[in-house]
């Protein structure tokens, strides 16, 4: 089958700022996929690689199998939300439906009005007098009633409030449940992201630092605590991927390879969060976050 | 896509139309005066054929306006390329609308290519009626001052044809720029120049005789060499729109 994305060695640079650094990574169809990582790790910068939005400077990205481009039979498969809910200012909301149907030939007029009417729009109201939240809804509605293959959207809830997140990623499940599309969702807060979500890309300062599986990822990584060692702690079948020192404590997060060997460790699971918050905390420097974790304890 | 073309073009056309419309007004009330007042001058001229109304100043208040006419038209084609062309682009650039527009299916060459004819239509139209109302309004005027050429750029088809160019121009300038006001003012400062190069060392090797009986086909020469231009400045913001943004 497949893959939804599949990017080899892609980078991204922007006059000498480097966005996105020798990005491999492969995201199979069917699943729903978190895209985490810090503000400007370059998760904006894939995903608007992903739409044919903008070009990489080097290495190759292909959607459902072919390089992005603006060939309408390609695009009608994605639907797309970008970061700041992007409207034709002076049109009502009615109008871009009107602009949806015209431009798409998937559109699913029946549903778009009843989703408009669901949320309370008014249709004759002009879409630049919406508020955050209500812009937030028209462009999900747009790339819903697009009738996509595959749905890709850009930090979704970040300027929406505890509710009206809610419902959006409650919408959007309700939807993906039901039509079976597969969906690309980015957000620098794992929480916003980890109900929803049966897949994981983790981003870091422009490169790809952990892709896979919610499971697995959760089942292959661990919290070892032990007795402090002189030097760096050394495992066998673990990588390591922060270590603390918390009073004559070693705190280990680790990616296991295999069975922790050395019975001095003890094995706590951890949360998604957790995980994220460690590779996300590896791309700073380590220090900083274990002074603030010895303050805390 | 013609449609939002369309929609998108109704702010302008609305004030296009204002303008067009007071212009109308303005016109059609005073011109068949002017004319009816040149003929009687004429007619009860004695001895007959010794006078011309356009050296009397007695007329002057009639066309008063004339001058600042003139100057009309001369701007009009600036003004398009300014408010119709060069804003075409950029201004769905700056409010982020160009990014809805291209994750829908259709492609971007066709989404310029809709653009760039319906509006390029729209200041056809907008110049057509500029000049074709001026043109109309001074005609007696212009009948009994004699000098086709002295008004050449002012009157009946290459008004549009300037029009046609400079909203072209003003495309492809968005394109490259890609913010509006600077955008419209390199527009303005790029039309005006090539506008006077054209006056300074194109025209006078199309025509050295100014012969009356050319008038027409001169009209129609410049205008043809005008709108070729503008549609090799129209192919060239297709290409640099699928090179630069696809």
């Amino acid at each position: 089958m497949t893959a939804l994305l599949e990017a080899r060695d892609v980078s991204k640079r922007f006059r000498k700022r480097e966005a996105l650094s020798q990005c491999t990574l492969s995201i199979p169809t069917g699943k729903v996929v978190g895209l985490v990582g810090p503000n400007g790790a370059g998760k904006s910068t894939l995903l608007n690689l992903a739409v044919g939005l903008s070009r990489p400077s080097a290495g190759s990205i292909e959607v459902f199998g072919e390089a992005p481009s603006d060939s309408p039979a390609h695009l009608r498969r994605l639907g797309f939300v970008a970061q700041d809910h992007p409207i034709c200012a002076n049109l009502t909301v009615g109008e871009h439906l009107k602009l949806g149907a015209k431009l798409n030939p998937n559109w699913d007029a029946k549903l778009a009005h009843a989703r408009i009417r669901t949320l309370g729009l008014d249709e004759r109201q002009r879409a630049d007098k919406l508020s955050g939240g209500q812009r937030a809804q028209l462009s999900l509605t747009f790339a819903l009633a697009k009738r996509p293959e595959a749905l890709i959207f850009d930090e979704p809830v970040a300027s929406l409030d505890p509710l009206a997140r809610r419902e959006f990623l409650e919408t959007m499940m309700e939807t993906v449940a039901e039509s079976g599309v597969s969906a690309i969702l980015s957000s620098h807060l794992v929480s916003d992201v980890e109900r929803v979500c049966d897949f994981l890309v983790i981003l870091v300062a422009s490169r790809v630092v952990l892709v896979g599986d919610v499971d697995d990822i959760v089942m292959t990584h661990h919290r070892l605590v032990g007795p402090a060692s002189d030097g760096a702690p050394q495992l066998d079948n673990q990588e390591i991927i922060r270590s603390y020192r918390v009073g004559r404590q070693d705190e280990l997060i680790v990616r296991s390879l295999g069975p922790v060997l050395d019975s001095a460790w003890i094995i706590e699971p951890l949360s998604l969060e957790d995980i994220v918050l460690a590779y996300m905390g590896r791309g700073q420097r380590d220090g900083d976050v274990a002074v603030a974790v010895e303050e805390l304890s | 896509m013609t449609w939002l073309s369309l929609r998108q073009f109704r702010a302008q056309a609305l004030v296009a139309t204002g303008f067009l419309a007071l212009l109308a007004i303005y016109v059609v009330v005073t011109g068949p005066h002017i004319s009816h007042v040149f003929d009687a001058y004429v007619r009860n001229c004695r001895p007959v054929n010794s006078c011309n109304p356009v050296t009397s100043i007695r007329y002057g208040k009639l066309t008063k306006f004339l001058p600042e006419f003139d100057d009309l038209v001369t701007l009009t084609p600036a003004l398009i390329g300014m408010f119709f062309g060069a804003p075409l682009v950029t201004r769905e650039i700056e409010s982020g609308s160009i990014r809805l527009v291209f994750t829908q299916s259709i492609s971007r060459a066709r989404w310029l290519g809709t653009k760039l004819v319906v509006v390029g239509v729209a200041s056809a139209i907008t110049a057509g009626l500029v000049s074709l109302m001026i043109s109309w309004w001074a005609r007696a005027w212009d009948h009994y001052n004699n000098l086709p050429f002295g008004t050449f750029d002012t009157r009946d088809v290459v008004p549009i044809a300037y029009s046609v160019f400079a909203f072209a121009l003003g495309v492809l300038i968005g394109l490259l720029v890609r913010r509006t006001i600077p955008a419209m003012v390199t527009t303005l400062v790029l039309y005006g120049c090539a506008n006077a190069a054209f006056g300074q060392w194109v025209r006078p090797h199309l025509y050295g005789f100014n012969v009356t009986s050319e008038y027409w086909t001169l009209q129609w020469i410049e205008s043809l060499i005008y709108v070729m231009i503008a549609l090799a400045l129209g192919y060239a913001s297709l290409w640099w729109m699928r090179r630069r943004y696809s």
